[in-house]
C-alpha cells in the first residue's frame, strides 16, 4: 500500500464500519455455527442486527459477535432474531377468496389433497388454510405441511394461540376472503388469547425445514410460499425456486407473496399464471 | 480517539454508495397533491430514480399509482420486491410491506409496523441512508405523525439532503415540522420551489 497512515490516523465512516462487522458476523456465524446467512437481504439483515443491538443495549456489531460467537445461548437468541417472520390471518384476503372460488375446484379432483406451507412462521397462514378448507368440504382429504426454520416460531405455530387484540383484523380479513360462518366458532377467547379450534390441526404437520441447507422432501398439489424470499437475496431465491418446482406436481398450484414474482425462477416459463396481480401459478411442464 | 478525517470518510462513502442521485419522497395525510405535483413537474429525460412512500390502508393498494401515474411524463410503477432502481422510473411503496433499499434493488419486508405505520419512514430512509448515504435526496411532505424524523435524521448523518414542505403550506403540518425539530438542517420549501429543485437534479452532469 502507497499510504503512509498508521492505524491510529485511519479515519473509518460508520456506514463502512457496520458493513465489515455485519459481514464479519455473518461469517463468524456460517464457520461456527453452520448458520449460513450470506444469502439473506442485506437491508433486512441490518436492520434485524442493529434492532438487536438496540434491545440488548449492546455499543456494535462487533460486541454482539464476540457474545454470539462464545456463548450458544446468544447465539441462538440471535439466529432466532434473523430467522422470525411475521404474518397474520387471511392476509391479503383477496388471495385466499381466489384459492376458494377459483383454484378450489381444479384441486377437488384429487382423492388426497398435499399442501405444503414454506415458511409458516407462527402459523396463521396454515390455520387461515384450514378454516377455507374446512368450510368447502375439502380439509378431510387435505394432509398439509407447515414448515419453518424458526423452532420457537413453529412452537407457536403449533399452539395455534394469538392476541385477542389481532382478532378484529382477522375477521374482517375472514369476511373479505368469502369465510361464511362466524368467524368466532373457531376459537376460544380466554386470557387476552384466541386460541384456535384443535380440530384445525388434525391433518397439519409442523416440522423443521432450512431452505438453505434442506432439500425438496415430498411433492405436493398446492404450496404457499409467501413473503419467503422478500428476506433472501438472488442466490438464494433461485435455490428456492429450485426446491419449489421439484416439490411441486404436474399442475400444482404455487402461490407466492402478492409483491413476489417468478423472474428469480430459473422454471419461470413451466408455470403458466392463474392470478398474475395475486401472484399465483400452475406448475405446466 | 483519533480525530475523523471528513475528506476520507466522504471517499469511503463513495465507493459504498455509488455517486448518483437518488430522490425518495414520503408523504401521509394531505400530501396527495403536492406529491402529484412534484412528480409531474419531472421533465420526460429525468436521469434520477425516483422511491415514493405514504400511508394509506391496504385496501386502496394500487389506486394510489394510477392516480399518480396521470398526467406524470415519467413510468410509474408498484414496487414488486428485487425491482432494480433504474433512472427516470418512479417506484411507488406498497402497502402493507416495508419498503427498503438494497445497493441497486428494492426488498420488501413484512415485518411489524413500526410506530403504527408501514410501510415506515423511518424504515425506509434508515435503510436509505445505509446503501445509498449521501447521495440520498429525500422530501417530507405533510403528514399528521412524526415518521420520518428518526429516518430523515440518518439521511443527513450520512450527508444525505433533507427538504420538507413548508410547515406553513403542508395541510398537516406535523410531519414536516418534526422532521425539522430531529433535522436543524432540513430545508423548508414551498412545494413549487420543491419542484424546482428536485428537476434541476442531474446524475449525468458532475457532482
Amino acid at each position: 500500500m502507497a499510504s503512509n497512515n498508521t492505524p491510529e490516523e485511519i479515519p473509518v465512516s460508520r456506514l463502512l464500519l457496520e458493513e465489515i462487522e455485519l459481514d464479519l458476523l455473518i461469517e463468524g456465524l456460517y464457520r461456527t455455527y453452520d448458520y449460513d446467512f450470506r444469502h439473506y437481504s442485506r437491508a433486512s439483515l441490518m436492520r434485524r442486527i442493529l434492532a438487536m443491538l438496540q434491545q440488548e443495549n449492546l455499543d456494535s456489531i462487533s460486541q454482539l459477535q464476540a457474545l454470539a460467537l462464545h456463548d450458544v445461548r446468544w447465539a441462538k437468541k440471535l439466529i432466532r432474531q434473523i430467522t422470525v417472520t411475521y404474518t397474520e390471518m387471511f392476509r391479503d384476503p383477496e388471495v385466499f377468496l381466489l384459492l376458494r372460488n377459483k383454484v378450489s375446484p381444479i384441486l377437488a379432483s384429487y382423492p388426497f389433497l398435499r399442501i405444503w406451507h414454506v415458511g409458516v412462521a407462527t402459523g396463521e397462514e396454515v390455520y387461515t388454510m384450514a378454516i377455507m378448507l374446512s368450510e368447502i368440504q375439502q380439509y378431510r382429504h387435505a394432509i398439509i405441511y407447515a414448515t419453518d426454520i424458526n423452532s420457537e416460531s413453529l412452537q407457536q405455530a403449533q399452539e395455534g394461540i394469538y392476541p385477542l387484540g389481532k382478532i378484529q383484523q382477522y375477521t374482517k380479513n375472514y369476511l373479505a376472503a368469502g369465510g361464511t360462518e362466524d368467524f368466532s366458532k373457531y376459537y376460544v377467547a380466554r386470557f387476552g388469547a384466541a386460541a384456535f379450534d384443535a380440530s384445525l390441526k388434525e391433518n397439519i404437520t409442523f416440522a423443521l425445514h432450512n431452505l438453505i441447507t434442506d432439500s425438496s422432501f415430498n411433492v405436493f398439489n398446492l404450496i404457499l410460499c409467501r413473503n419467503v424470499t422478500i428476506y433472501f437475496d438472488e442466490v438464494l431465491t433461485k435455490r428456492v425456486h429450485e426446491i419449489l418446482y421439484d416439490s411441486l406436481e404436474l399442475q400444482g398450484i404455487l402461490v407466492l407473496g402478492d409483491k413476489e414474482n417468478l423472474l428469480g425462477s430459473p422454471y419461470a416459463d413451466r408455470y403458466k399464471s392463474i392470478d398474475r396481480n395475486l401472484s399465483v401459478y400452475q406448475k405446466i411442464a | 480517539m483519533t480525530k475523523k478525517n471528513p475528506v476520507k470518510i466522504a471517499s469511503q462513502e463513495k465507493q459504498l454508495c455509488g455517486k448518483e442521485y437518488l430522490c425518495i419522497i414520503v408523504g401521509s395525510q394531505g400530501s396527495f397533491n403536492p406529491l402529484k405535483e412534484i412528480l409531474n413537474a419531472l421533465p420526460v429525460n429525468y436521469s434520477l430514480a425516483v422511491i415514493v412512500a405514504t400511508h394509506r390502508t391496504p385496501d386502496t393498494s394500487g389506486l394510489i399509482t394510477e392516480l399518480l401515474a396521470d398526467h406524470c411524463l415519467l413510468p410509474v410503477t408498484e414496487v414488486e420486491d428485487k425491482d432494480k432502481i433504474e433512472a427516470g422510473h418512479i417506484y411507488i411503496a406498497p402497502s402493507n410491506y416495508h419498503l427498503l433499499l438494497e445497493k441497486n434493488t428494492l426488498a420488501l419486508s413484512t415485518d411489524p409496523p413500526v410506530n403504527f405505520a408501514r410501510p415506515s419512514f423511518d424504515v425506509l430512509l434508515q435503510s436509505a441512508a445505509m446503501s445509498y448515504g449521501y447521495s440520498i435526496v429525500c422530501v417530507i411532505l405533510s403528514g399528521a405523525s412524526n415518521d420520518g424524523a428518526v429516518g430523515a435524521s440518518y439521511i443527513a448523518e450520512s450527508g444525505g439532503m433533507v427538504l420538507i414542505q413548508e410547515p406553513g403550506e403542508a395541510e398537516c403540518p406535523i410531519m414536516p415540522q418534526a422532521v425539522f425539530d430531529e433535522v436543524p438542517l432540513a430545508k423548508p420549501m414551498a412545494t413549487q420551489a420543491i419542484c424546482k429543485s428536485i428537476s434541476r437534479l442531474d446524475n449525468n452532469q458532475n457532482l
